[in-house]
């Protein structure tokens, strides 16, 4: 049985391997968990194969990628019935991509249920503090018996081709723009979470913005691109650096629905004085 | 409203609480969700004070998107009552305060207790959210609109025909297991509403601050706004763990990130 999960638009570069797997033969654009390094030819997306594994112990397998590039963990018993999986896009830089397989997993988690399961039973401290031990020395025993194998391949993001980098925004149509409501949804990466976007959305959702779209019956919508509802908006804003935002008129329909797209203004103030330019 | 701190609800001991029911059984150590602390980088410690500085400077963090303070009664729910908060968090900063849709956290902890007072676990709470979902609250607005609804409490309130099919409604997408302090600061820095356990009771992590020093962090507890300090839009609900007691909540704890809800296809 082999699995494969697709990069969507990557050029990487295999540059280390670790781990215990057979291989199968690579493919241009392909690394394999375990096997010796690859070159990895630019190309629009990457395949992760895993192989030497047993169907029982596939699925037991958890394959991550760390940094996060979209989907942060995938489960080999996600893939079942699909021979790919897609990712979001990501940056330059390092990634480790890490296999891991639970031996016995169901079961170890049985065990370890059962135990705090029986926690149920009210304890005092002193009692309680003993039960813990006692659990915690029971489930070292367990990893010292059933050590998690692991496998794992550092890769190199050489280029992302995904889109033109920057903003594109979408000129102001001709004339005075009528007033009205508005769709605006800004779009954020799925894993990609800085502190400052996290305080621009408190900003956006408790001050003047929040305050605008109640005046005016705009929809405003903060959505991650892995959502199936942001597919619509992830279409529009094809060669926008995320996090975006797009402002479209409801009452028009088609392409020239879209009034603006472009990157997320830096401040909440910023992005009210946008939405007033393009008549919301 | 600004964040004042009333020192009776700092490092809690729940236990103590005539509202206590005892309701936290931890989390199943071997679960396959992702953690945090390998997913998502960390925040440098050293950048803590400047963040949080910075959230301070803003008037505040994500208790301003709380939009309501969950009752579990005497019921050991609290798990499914953080989880709910969680979500309802989520859906503030997705779809905004206004359109968030009260949750049923019974019809969560049905699922994931045994009786009325049995508590339940972090990863059992957080698998059911993530695969089947969780209902509306049965407000008049939500009866309305939805098939299926439930009481926030009432252990033995049988489900609504078809409940699967609106619960599905609601499910959280990214989640995160966070297994550390730091994970714990970087995650709430990051926006993230995080559900922690300890002491048997289960609460949700909404602000880190800097107190006395160190870190310390505000959360929205699930025992009505009669209990606990104000912040965001409530005058009471929420309490604080300094330093010292957030390590206790740092080995069960899990972070959501994004959920899925109706409000769009409305």
């Amino acid at each position: 049985m082999k699995l494969y999960a697709t990069i969507l638009a990557l050029a990487l570069v295999a540059s280390t391997a670790l781990g215990q797997w057979s291989a199968d033969p690579p493919t241009p654009n392909t690394i394999t968990i375990g096997a010796p390094s690859v070159p990895i030819a630019p190309g629009p997306s990457v395949q992760l194969s895993v192989a030497g594994l047993t169907d029982d112990e596939l699925k037991n397998v958890v394959l991550s990628v760390n940094p996060a590039v979209g989907a942060i963990v995938l489960k080999t018993r996600d893939w079942d019935g699909r021979a790919t999986l897609t990712f979001g896009a990501v940056v330059p830089g390092k990634y480790t991509v890490t296999l891991t397989l639970f031996p016995d997993n169901e079961w170890r988690v049985g065990a370890s249920d059962a135990l705090l399961r029986a926690r149920d039973v009210r304890m005092g401290p002193e009692l309680l503090a003993k039960f813990d031990a006692n659990n915690a020395a029971f489930v070292k025993e367990l990893e010292t018996k059933f050590p998690f194998k692991r496998g794992a391949a550092v890769v190199e993001v050489a280029g992302v081709v995904p889109f033109p980098p920057g903003p594109t925004p979408t000129p102001i149509p001709p004339g005075p723009v009528t007033e009205g409501k508005r769709n605006i949804v800004i779009l954020r990466e799925a894993g990609e979470a800085p502190p400052e976007l996290a305080r621009l959305i408190t900003a956006i959702r408790t001050g003047p913005v929040t305050q605008r779209k109640k005046e005016k019956g705009h929809n405003l919508a903060i959505l991650d691109d892995d959502l199936p509802e942001s597919q619509q908006w992830v279409a529009l804003l094809a060669g926008v650096k995320m996090p975006a935002v797009i402002i479209t008129d409801p009452k028009v329909s088609g392409s020239s629905a879209v009034l603006f797209r472009g990157e997320l203004p830096a401040t909440d103030a910023a992005l009210l004085e946008l939405i007033k330019t393009y008549g919301g | 409203m600004p964040l004042v701190i009333d020192n009776e609800f700092v490092d809690v001991d729940f236990t103590k609480q005539p509202q206590f029911v005892f309701g936290d059984l931890g989390a199943a150590r071997f679960r396959d969700g992702p953690v945090f602390e390998d997913a998502v980088p960390l925040i440098d410690e050293r950048q803590w004070k400047s963040e949080i500085e910075k959230i301070d400077a803003g008037g505040g963090h994500i208790e301003r998107l709380v939009t309501r303070i969950y009752n579990q009664k005497s019921e050991g729910s609290c798990v499914s009552n953080a989880t709910g908060q969680a979500h309802e968090i989520c859906q503030a900063i997705q779809y905004g305060k206004e359109n968030v849709i009260p949750l049923s956290a019974i019809s969560l902890y049905k699922r994931c207790g045994r009786s009325p007072g049995s508590g339940s676990m972090l990863s059992d709470n957080l698998d059911e959210i993530s695969e089947v979902g969780i209902l509306p609250l049965d407000t008049p607005e939500n009866k309305a609109r939805f098939a299926a609804t439930m009481p926030n409490t009432g252990f033995y309130t049988s489900y609504p025909a078809n409940w699967k099919d609106t619960a599905a409604l609601f499910k959280g997408v990214e989640r995160f297991d966070i297994r550390s302090v730091a994970g714990l600061v970087s995650a709430s820095l990051r926006g993230f509403p995080i559900v922690v356990g300890r002491q048997g009771h289960s609460i949700c992590y909404v602000r880190p601050i800097y107190r006395n020093g160190s870190i310390a962090f505000v959360y929205a507890n699930s025992w009505s706004v009669d209990w606990g300090f104000a912040a965001g839009d409530f005058d009471g609900g929420f309490g604080l763990d300094s330093l010292s007691t957030v390590r206790q909540s740092a080995s069960w704890a899990f972070a959501l990130r994004s959920v899925t809800a109706p409000q769009l296809a409305a």
